[in-house]
């Protein structure tokens, strides 16, 4: 087997799912806080995708001030849908039954079926992206022995890990954050601490769509051209990675991120070389699947996670 | 057991009626419709069939399946893979006016079921959101293998994991019909049978409190994968048909859209009733074709909007609001049930 194409996959690898783990955060924080899967995930993701396209191609605005752009626009959205779709259900409860978990999946469910179908009818199933803008200026591509790679994936990749690093931060350091982590480990003990949990729902639903759509900039930076379609191959992977890396734990799904990066690059080079070419994609991404439902019913709480 | 034969036969007295007529009616519509008819009515009866299938999981039990599109897929692959490489069964599927394709629709069906409660054996231990990413995750897991797969097969013929059946394995639309009226009155049936038996009081009985059910003596681990397998093998058997209907499968089969329908149907419907996914169908196809005609691009928008104003507002359905009501002296709960 050839050493450098096998380098080439992993890294790649690597740098995919680091972007696919920040890309997780949002999911993460809304599913541990208040058991709410947000099913329109890659719906939320494209969107802050979709806004930087805009203000780039429409009206020049750089990327740089675009991803900002995009995470203002997510927290709006989280904030219209927490009161919209989300508070009737789960605002004023403190311990979710299964019944209002499936009520909350149909409803998120709702709503990535509006805003996918929005996709199609005002943007259209063409691929958008931002033309040949490039974070290097005159340089796109970086070889280091033998091994070509975006400049722009590589930024996308950093940007991923300072992403998680911050949210991690934010959950550890500041108060805000603190009654977030609060309300995820026991509401009912939070509210008598003195910790509004509606307000801490709030917070969540903004944070969460807001990062979210803020990670769109990094699947723009890596896959240099958007589709609707694409929400259909995030989301499902974006799931994958919160219950490797376990509810709540935002340095969790970035690992999560990494793994299932690893395997997919390793397992296409290992397919292409002992099957068919042919087949090396699909399969590659049916791995990840495979492994989550390994570990759902290994270690149903994540590899991270606390019960 | 004398008891057990005498509540079955009590339970099935209309609708043994009811099938006498829509047999009739079937027979009568096959000879004389046009093509464009009989299609019409296969997609309606294929959306009906898939809603009350789903409706024996998601309904009766409570577990939401995200993924169920994966058995249309298995039952759609399964049988074109089937009629393509072995001649008997493709000359069964021709035979005795459309039950001959009804049979092997059923091999397509119990690889389905065998599927289903494999994997469901594994994934049934899940509650909650977690199925529902599990079922999801199952779903793209097989469409990746197929994808993978199938083109190996035969790489001349199956592009991108597209087969396209060849001209002597095709089946007249009236032969698919029938095997499509017998498929969803046979779904119907199920569903009514299992709402009135034990079967089905134990499956309220997990998606009310599952804890609370184990407790009481349901053995909901076996009810559970009995349920989870049964949807399966319907759900694979409408896939077969509507692959057949379609002249062929592609990767388009297993997409969430299809998920999102029977969902869809289900909720309008009222989920846990026999009736709900039969009224709920019909009124979601009608709105679908309505909404594709006058507002075309924004009509899946519109529906969004409607499933979420119905788990809100009205989560109990179609049915589950006119159970409240009554007519005269006659209560609405009696007739529906």
């Amino acid at each position: 087997m050839d050493t450098t194409v096998l380098m080439i996959n992993i890294l790649n690898g690597l740098i995919w799912g680091s972007i696919l783990g920040a890309s997780a955060i949002g999911l993460t924080l809304l599913w541990g806080v208040m058991k709410v899967v947000n099913i329109a995930e890659g719906e939320t993701l494209l969107l802050g995708s979709y806004i930087i396209i805009w203000a780039y191609m429409s009206y020049g605005i750089t990327p740089y001030i675009g991803m900002w752009m995009a995470l203002i626009v997510g927290a709006i959205v989280g904030l219209v849908v927490y009161w919209a779709l989300l508070h009737k259900l789960v605002g004023k409860v403190e311990i979710i039954t299964l019944k209002t978990e499936m009520s909350t999946l149909l409803v998120m469910f709702a709503l990535s079926t509006f805003l996918y179908n929005a996709y199609y009818y005002w943007i259209g199933s063409e691929p958008r992206g931002i033309g040949l803008w490039h974070v290097g200026g005159e340089v796109s591509y970086v070889t280091v022995g033998g091994i070509t790679l975006r400049v722009n994936s590589i930024f996308a990749a950093i940007l991923a890990i300072l992403t998680a690093v911050a949210t991690h931060l934010f959950l550890t350091r500041t108060m805000a954050g603190k009654s977030i982590r609060a309300v995820m480990q026991d509401a009912q003990a939070a509210s008598l601490a003195g910790i509004d949990p509606v307000k801490v729902k709030m917070l969540t639903a903004i944070l969460g769509i807001g990062i979210t759509a803020f990670t769109g900039f990094l699947v723009l930076l890596h896959e240099a051209a958007i589709t609707p379609e694409m929400s259909h191959k995030y989301a499902p992977v974006a799931f994958t990675i919160v219950v490797l890396g376990g509810l709540g734990s935002v340095m969790g799904s970035l690992i999560g991120g990494f793994i299932i990066g690893l395997v997919y690059g390793v397992s296409k080079v290992m397919v292409a070389e002992y099957y068919t070419p042919l087949a090396a994609d699909p399969i590659a991404l049916s791995t990840a699947f495979i492994i989550m439902v390994l570990v759902l019913l290994f270690r149903p709480q994540g590899l991270f996670g606390r019960r | 057991m004398r008891s057990y034969i005498a509540s079955v036969s009590y339970y099935l007295k209309s609708p043994t009626l009811l099938f006498m007529f829509l047999v009739i009616v079937s027979i009568v519509i096959a000879r004389i419709a046009g093509l464009t008819t009989l299609d019409t009515l296969i997609l309606l009866m294929a959306f009906l069939g898939m809603a009350a299938s789903l409706n024996i999981i998601m309904g009766f039990a409570g577990y939401v399946s995200f993924g169920h599109a994966v058995f249309l897929g298995i039952g759609g692959y399964t049988y074109v893979l089937l009629v393509y490489f072995f001649s008997p069964l493709n000359s069964l599927q021709h035979a005795a006016g459309g039950i001959g394709a009804f049979m092997v629709a059923i091999i397509a069906g119990l690889i389905c079921a065998i599927v289903a409660a494999s994997v469901g054996a594994a994934v049934l231990r899940l509650r909650g959101a977690f199925f529902a990413i599990a079922t999801l995750g199952l779903n793209f897991a097989v469409l990746y293998i197929v994808k993978g797969i199938v083109p190996t097969l035969n790489p001349e013929q199956f592009f991108a994991a597209q087969v396209i059946l060849p001209a002597r394995a095709l089946v007249h639309k009236s032969l698919i019909f029938n095997a499509m009226v017998i498929t969803l009155t046979v779904i119907l049936l199920t569903n009514y049978i299992i709402k009135k038996s034990r079967f089905g009081m134990g499956l309220i009985a997990i998606k009310e409190d599952e804890d609370a059910a184990e407790v009481l003596g349901v053995p909901t681990f076996k009810y559970k994968t009995l349920a989870f397998a049964v949807s399966a093998f319907f759900t694979g058997i409408i896939g077969a048909l509507i692959s057949l209907n379609g002249g062929g499968v592609d990767e388009a089969i297993f997409r969430v859209g299809h998920t999102i329908d029977m969902i869809v149907m289900i909720v309008i419907g009222g989920l846990g009733t026999a009736l709900g996914p039969l009224v709920g169908g019909l009124i979601y196809y009608w709105l679908y074709d309505l909404l594709l005609v006058h507002y075309p691009g924004i009509n899946l928008m519109i529906l969004g909007v409607l499933v979420a104003l119905i788990v809100l507002f009205a989560p109990e359905g179609v049915i589950g609001i006119l159970r409240k009501y009554s007519i005269g002296k006659v209560k609405l709960k009696d007739v529906l049930e």
